[in-house]
């Protein structure tokens, strides 16, 4: 099994070891236009929504009756890239994601936990070839336990996490495009990563 | 040609960025001659007969050239298991053994572990019938020529042992009365990867195998106020197993941590009720430090345990002390609201004249303040105990058994306190 740390390093590598140039001055390109062409800077708003599924077993061993988990879950994702005209980017990061939720399967001692975050992220990117990109962030992600047994709790905590991600942008017109992205994700209180599939939509908010 | 040389520098770094720790108690139940022994039945001055300090012949350069041997025991419910064990002055070894007898000759199985860093294995050990279990077993209990040898063998991991150790004995076990050893968070830490999770039920049945004689354990309280052992505020993962439950301990009642929340052995997080029960039935601990987390919370409903458990230790012959900790000012507020605080056992880590000035008998300085044998005189003269808190590194434990003065020693490696407490001459 993969840990963490070494898919965040083959995600690294794939990065590292694609193609080297970027075919900036398709002026049909809305997202990547900046790049090599000097004093071109961008607010870049990349705003998503898909699934993600976590990956690892969940739930408290000793139980003797087991439990339902779910795995799928709706995600979001809200991202502000500042492109200036070079080929790395910074950024910020958020959105909301389900993580797992499940419930005990004994029909005498009902409860369920559904675990969720809300990532504070620093963003870095690339445009690692005309259409797709690159990125990779560093923060927080804001946990919240809902938990629904012998009442209701809502409990937050913060932990350190790392994303990457990658996505493909197709341009609809000179500012917005549509793409999907696939993205990995960590917050280390979660011990294990998940990966999320997302329909995205770009918009090129500033220009100067 | 770049890019495969990047290729093969992130794969290095890929396959050798993450290494996990862990030392798992190795499975010691394949000793053919073991298994069809004969329990022990030994009485409790037959155990004593084998304890004492013990020069090791072989094996001295992993354990060292002297050890303490010691008798322990649990009790579950009508089973009394007892521990034969070994504290060693190297390496923060030790062997945790239980006995047979076949042929004559008394048999310990068992396994060996060394504290600074995860080694371990099988540790299959014999007093043969002319090298004193003849005599041990007659039930001699002081015998003139004590001349007791314990050899075997032991391996490293899963393999079956096949390095030598033996040991002769030398003299009886240190014995200042009264010094305690103290065990850290119920016995252990989850972070020196003990068989069994910090601060639970199945930590403080293990303390005394050991080498601990009594514990602090960790408290706060639930949304619904039971108060519970553990030690962080939050539910996270170096103390639980994933459950989703994350945040602050006192969000969650006790019935919603009962049924998500496991320890990260497996336990649940037990109440201090359970904790007092496990002690004073279980164990021979005969002191309990009641480390209050929540400093400011009221300390009503651990007053009352400590009343009833203190009751039911005097009705069951035990001799168990159990102390409130009061840490700071607040916790010190606290503990002087309650109504019938003067007759209530503490011990205080502010200072000598706040420990004097509640009436608590015992003081509690950090070893950071090193060795303060002038407070501790001054303790001592005000018949306060002076209770060290938290020493883990082999010298210094050393070095406050033979400068200090102190009453007891609070460390997360009770095993070597234990080895230079009764190595002591």
């Amino acid at each position: 099994m993969f840990s963490n740390k070494k898919i965040a390093i083959l995600f690294c590598l794939i990065v590292l070891a694609a193609p080297g140039r970027v075919h900036a001055q398709d002026a049909k390109d809305t997202i990547n236009d900046n790049v090599k062409v000097k004093g071109n800077y961008f607010v870049v708003l990349y705003a998503g929504g898909g699934l993600f599924s976590y990956l690892a077993s969940v739930g408290p061993s000793g139980n003797a009756t087991g439990i339902d988990i779910t795995r799928l879950h709706p995600t979001g994702t809200f991202r502000l890239m500042w492109h200036p005209d070079h080929r790395l980017r910074l950024g910020i990061e958020s959105g909301f994601q389900e993580l797992y939720a499940y419930r005990l399967k004994d029909p005498a001692d009902k409860g369920k936990v559904l675990l969720s975050a809300i990532p504070l992220m620093v963003d870095w990117s690339m445009a690692v070839t005309k259409r797709i990109n690159v990125f990779a962030g560093i923060g927080a992600y804001l946990l919240t336990t809902r938990l629904d047994y012998n009442g209701k709790v809502y409990s937050n905590y913060l932990s350190l996490g790392f994303s990457a991600a990658v996505n493909y942008v197709q341009p609809i017109t000179r500012r917005t495009g549509i793409g999907v992205e696939i993205k990995w994700a960590d917050a280390t209180q979660t011990r294990d990563f998940g990966v999320s599939g997302e329909i995205l939509w770009v918009w090129k908010m500033l220009k100067w | 040609m770049r890019s495969y040389l990047i290729i093969l520098i992130m794969l290095v770094l890929a396959s050798s960025c993450k290494k996990e720790y862990s030392a798992p108690v190795p499975d010691f139940n394949n000793w053919p001659e073991f298994n069809s022994g004969s329990p022990l039945h030994f009485s409790a001055s037959q155990y004593r007969t084998m304890e004492g300090v013990y020069d090791i012949t072989a094996g001295n350069t992993i354990f060292g050239e002297t050890v303490a041997v010691k008798w322990s025991y649990v009790n579950t419910g009508t089973d009394t298991t007892f521990h034969f064990s070994i504290f060693c002055g190297k390496n923060i070894a030790y062997f945790i053994c239980e006995g047979k007898k076949s042929n004559g000759d008394l048999l310990l199985n068992g396994y060996w572990r060394k504290m600074d860093g995860v080694e371990t294995g099988i540790a299959r050990l014999t007093i043969k019938a002319a090298q004193g279990a003849g005599f041990i077993s007659s039930g001699q209990s002081n015998p003139t020529a004590k001349a007791i040898t314990i050899t075997g063998v032991f391996g490293t991991g899963q393999a079956l042992p096949t390095s030598s150790f033996s040991c002769t004995y030398n003299r009886p076990l240190f014995q200042k009365t009264p010094f305690l050893i103290l065990a850290n968070r119920g016995g252990g830490r989850n972070s020196d990867l003990l068989p069994v999770s910090e601060n639970s039920v199945a930590m403080l049945r293990k303390t005394a195998e050991m080498g601990g004689q009594g514990v602090e354990i960790d408290i706060r309280y639930t949304k619904d106020g039971v108060p519970v052992l553990y030690h962080d505020a939050t539910i996270n993962l170096r103390e639980t197993q994933k459950s989703g439950l994350l945040g602050p301990v006192e969000n969650y009642t006790y019935a919603q941590l009962s049924a998500f929340v496991r320890l990260i052995h497996g336990e649940k997080i037990p109440t201090v009720k359970e904790a007092l029960d496990a002690v004073l039935y279980q164990t021979d601990l005969s002191f309990v430090w009641l480390d209050n987390k929540v400093t400011d919370a009221p300390q009503v409903s651990l007053r009352a345990l400590q009343k009833e458990y203190l009751a039911k230790a005097a009705a069951a012959g035990r001799h168990l002390e159990i102390v409130l900790g009061i840490p700071v000012e607040p916790a010190k507020q606290q503990f002087l609201a309650l109504p019938d605080h003067a007759d209530a056992p503490s011990i205080c880590e502010i200072s000598v004249d706040e420990a004097a000035g509640i009436n608590a008998a015992n003081w509690a300085p950090r070893f950071t303040l090193g060795i303060v044998n002038d407070d501790v005189a001054k303790a001592h003269n005000e018949g306060i105990r002076a209770f060290v808190w938290t020493i883990d590194v082999p010298e210094l434990v050393q070095q406050y058994l033979k400068e200090g003065h102190f009453d007891s020693i609070l460390s997360d490696y009770p095993s070597i306190v234990a080895y230079y407490y009764y190595v002591q001459q």
